[in-house]
């Protein structure tokens, strides 16, 4: 009894989880979370391993010391905000199924759960204007990709005529290039029309995804605070931490 | 891969046949053939994974419940509880196998094995016992994960691993039980005895010489028990056990002694003995004439006789000094009438042969040299075969048959002794022995049963004299001792046995005491002739060394926070190309380095120790890993 009292204390001792969350978890939505058990005795494994970690379980059956565990499950997170990870339970009946030994685990992981991008319920249709096959939100620019060939009308500059095309139809061609980017949105999170706050904040969120895909750049006035519109990763992911923070401090 | 399912049914079917087979030749005919026929279809049933379900086994297993029950009695207890053990084993092995199933098998073979050691406690058993308890605790660890997932399937890599953590276990194990062995207090009687019956063990020695009883005497070669001690000449070997002073007039029995008689033995060359017996009488053999018994209650009586206080004391250790083939004198003589009682239904013929005698002899000595000559002139033969049955056996050995055992010696050269005016009595015990030269001690069983007799002479003692000798082939039947291999052979595996019931069965309580009796007494042999200064002077000189050097190592002794610290400062100063500072922050440093992991150390760290805390056992362990993972994550 002894022995196995200790073999069992030992198999538990020196586990360490580890969770890898994406960048950008929305509230509502499934979000894939990863759970990295940790060995670190040097010598001995650990057996059947059970770590809880938000209601989910994973099995771990034998884990060699000073190795790694990679386990994944689909959670859904819900409330915008702060969110935190304190600890995980990791559970043993080894070595015999007579007791079974349990111990928390650390993982102090701090987070941000963004809002739930919906938009159905705030009665937007955004799609109704769009058919198939246009691309309505593409303008003529210069810094963009090649949209097509057309006539030059000598309002062109020099370096968009296309002198090969030019000499082969006897008149100047000139290439047409894109916009790379859109006509810039500004979103006013009272000017939307949900029925309440976390309404408009959600369908703000939406709509900065949405417009972002589009490539135009995207602003946001939250009442007092203006964030000025602009086009790139960080920045639409610092609209996404302001909304999920909004009214939350 | 390997199945756990497949390694846990190999190892209950081992567990199982450990728990058969010593029990097996003890066993009933039909619980005897059950258990392999059920071995057999339950490895079957396993491979289909088609058991018996439903009611079946348990109506069956009622069944037999009721029928063994039926047949326990207070003589019988054993026979029918291990019958319906194996019974029981057998109907499980068959039957679907849970988890508390293979549990159920587990103690069930347990218990058959310790059943089996109400029959023989040879070291066989040990051996059975080892191998139990190591497949048991492999097994109970196999179960576990079978627990965890029925189906489980494991690389072979890590079945070895699995099977060597469940090897460790039994084998961590082992130390703690000899310790336990060694130092748990015991009874000293066993506790199982209770459900041993009497005369479950065969011997030849009783407490009263009744010949005519029974045509021939069996002859069982059970050890008796076995004497630590120097070679001896063979014919000094006679181990007394009882002393029977009364004739009957069908019988020799143990009757009261006279209050004023105490045996003294005359001095002489002493032999040491050690005896290791199973003492199922009570009476405690010694080497013929003992002076001498410790190591056991023992109340020595006037005619040199021990008995143990309560009967039936298991196996005991005993240590008796003696003088071989002395005679035993008495300090104020002895009551000669009352050794030389006898009733008046003896035979005619025997009556006028002791008559004779005492005409003829003169004193004591010479009838009884008289009575040997009548012996040894009568042609009788010794015979454990063809023995005198009939109303008057005594007087049938001696002119009719003329062929008895010892007993028949002993009872009527007793018999004529008392007739002839001799003050005499008749000695119950063993004759003999095998040497055995490597463990040094005698084996004496139980076809050495023997009976002889003591003669009174005035002026000397009570004189041992065997009649048997005067036999015209005693010598030739008993005398001899078989040679060969088988029995050498026999005598080398008795010597396990010798060493199994010195160092394991005769191990008890009073040993543990002197044990620790051994110890405090050299304790207290130790020359203390204390001098105080110099005392204290040594206890300085040891101490003040001991204080300052843990002192100094408590100064020096780095926390668990400063030496992860240290290697947090290191992996960085290696990945990093850093200047690190000493007055520059361990936040400061984590910024710099740009690295999240490193970050996260810092925040962590510094949130416990900057608010003057320890680092709790989560914190540590995660530090840990983010230690790791900041070794192994690239720049």
């Amino acid at each position: 009894m002894s022995v196995t009292g200790i073999v069992g204390w030992h198999n538990i001792r020196r586990l360490g989880i580890r969770v890898e969350l994406p960048d950008e978890i929305y509230s509502g939505l499934a979000t894939l979370v990863t759970v990295r058990l940790h060995n670190s005795k040097r010598l001995f494994p650990s057996f059947l391993l059970r770590s809880t970690l938000l209601e989910n379980s994973v099995t771990t059956y034998i884990l060699n010391g000073e190795q790694e565990e990679t386990n994944s499950f689909v959670h859904t997170f819900s409330g915008r905000g702060k969110h935190s990870l304190p600890s995980a339970e990791i559970r043993s009946p080894f070595p015999v199924n007579f007791f079974v030994r349990r111990r928390r685990s650390a993982i102090n992981r701090d987070f941000l759960v963004f809002p739930s991008p919906i938009y159905g319920a705030a009665g937007i249709n955004l799609e109704n204007n769009l058919r198939k096959g246009d691309s309505p939100m593409l303008r003529k620019g210069f810094d963009g990709e090649l949209a097509r060939i057309a006539d030059y009308t000598g309002n062109e500059p020099m370096k968009l005529i296309h002198w090969r095309l030019s000499a082969k139809f006897d008149e100047l061609k000139v290439r047409e290039l894109n916009s790379s980017s859109g006509e810039p949105v500004m979103i006013d999170i009272d000017a939307l029309p949900g029925r309440d706050l976390e309404e408009n904040i959600s369908l703000a969120c939406f709509l900065i995804n949405r417009i972002m895909g589009q490539n135009r750049p995207v602003g946001l006035k939250l009442r007092e605070k203006i964030i000025r519109p602009a086009f790139s990763r960080g920045h639409r992911l610092n609209l996404l931490t302001e909304l999920a923070l909004y009214g939350k401090d | 891969m390997a199945r756990i399912s497949t390694l846990i049914n190999l190892l209950t079917y081992g567990i199982a046949l450990i728990g058969y087979a010593p029990l097996a030749p003890h066993l009933e005919t039909i619980p005897r053939l059950i258990f392999p026929v059920s071995l057999v279809c339950g490895i079957i049933a396993d491979r289909k994974r088609r058991w018996l379900t439903g009611s079946l086994p348990t109506i069956v297993s009622i069944l037999f419940f009721i029928f063994y029950s039926t047949q326990l009695s207070k003589a019988n207890l054993v026979g029918p509880a291990v019958n319906l053990l194996i019974v029981l084993l057998s109907i499980r092995l068959i039957s679907e196998k849970k988890v508390r199933n293979y549990l159920q098998i587990f103690v069930l073979s347990l218990f058959s094995l310790a059943g089996s050691s109400l029959f023989s406690l040879d070291p066989l058993f040990l051996a059975y016992l080892i191998s139990l308890l190591f497949l048991v605790a492999m097994a109970l660890v196999i179960l576990t994960f079978h627990a965890a997932d029925n189906d489980l399937e494991l690389p072979g890599r890590g079945m070895k691993t699995v099977l060597s953590v469940a090897l460790i276990i039994p084998v961590a194990a082992l130390p703690l039980i000899c310790l336990f062995f060694t130092i748990l207090p015991r009874t000293q009687f066993p506790l199982w005895n209770f459900l041993n019956s009497a005369g479950s063990k065969v011997t030849a020695f009783s407490e009263k010489v009744q010949p005519g009883s029974a045509a021939s005497i069996g002859e069982v070669k059970e050890p008796a028990f076995r004497v630590e001690c120097e070679k001896l000449d063979k014919e000094r070997l006679y181990w007394r056990g009882i002393v029977l002073n009364n004739f009957t007039g069908n019988a020799w029995v143990k009757g009261d002694l006279p209050a004023d008689e105490r045996g003294r033995v005359a001095k002489g060359t002493v032999v040491r003995q050690t005896f290791y017996s199973g003492s199922g009488t009570g009476y405690l053999f010694t080497l013929n004439a003992p002076l001498l018994i410790t190591g056991v209650r023992g109340n020595l009586s006037g005619d040199l006789v021990f008995k143990s206080p309560p009967p039936s004391a298991g196996r005991m250790k005993y240590e008796v000094e003696s003088i071989p083939g002395s005679i035993i004198g008495t300090t104020r003589g002895i009551d000669r009438n009352y050794y030389l009682r006898l009733p008046s239904s003896l035979s005619p013929r025997m009556t006028s042969v002791g008559r004779e005698i005492a005409k003829k002899g003169k004193n004591d000595a010479e009838r009884v040299d008289l009575l040997k000559e009548f012996y040894l002139s009568s042609g009788i033969s010794y015979a454990t075969r063809g023995l005198p049955v009939s109303s008057e056996p005594l007087d049938e050995f001696l002119f009719v048959k003329k062929r008895g055992n010892c007993e028949f010696f002993a009872a009527s050269f007793a018999i004529l002794l008392r007739a002839a005016g001799v003050p005499s009595r008749v000695v119950g015990g063993y004759f003999g022995g095998e040497y055995n030269e490597l463990g040094g001690y005698y084996l004496v069983t139980e076809d050495m049963a023997h009976a002889w007799v003591e003669a009174y002479l005035s002026g000397t003692g009570w004189v041992t004299i065997d009649p048997s000798a005067f036999s015209a082939d005693f010598r030739q039947i008993v005398g001899n001792s078989p040679t060969g291999l088988a029995y050498r052979l026999g005598l080398f595996l008795d010597s396990f046995n010798f060493y199994w019931d010195r160092a394991v069965i005769s191990y008890d309580l009073e040993r543990q005491f002197s044990l620790v009796n051994k110890i405090t007494l050299r304790v207290r042999q130790l020359p203390i002739n204390i001098d105080y200064k110099a005392l204290l002077f040594s206890v300085a000189v040891t101490l003040v060394p001991a204080v300052l050097i843990i002192a100094v190592l408590r100064l020096n002794r780095v926390a668990r926070e400063e030496r992860i610290l240290r290697r947090f400062l290191r992996i960085l100063k290696r990945k990093y190309p850093l200047e690190i500072d000493p007055s520059t922050g361990i936040l400061e440093l984590a910024d710099n380095s740009r690295d999240p992991v490193a970050k996260r150390f810092a925040d962590v760290y510094c949130r416990a120790v900057y608010s003057d805390r320890r680092l709790d056992d989560d914190e540590f362990l995660l530090l840990e890993d983010l230690l790791l993972s900041l070794k192994s994550s690239r720049r």
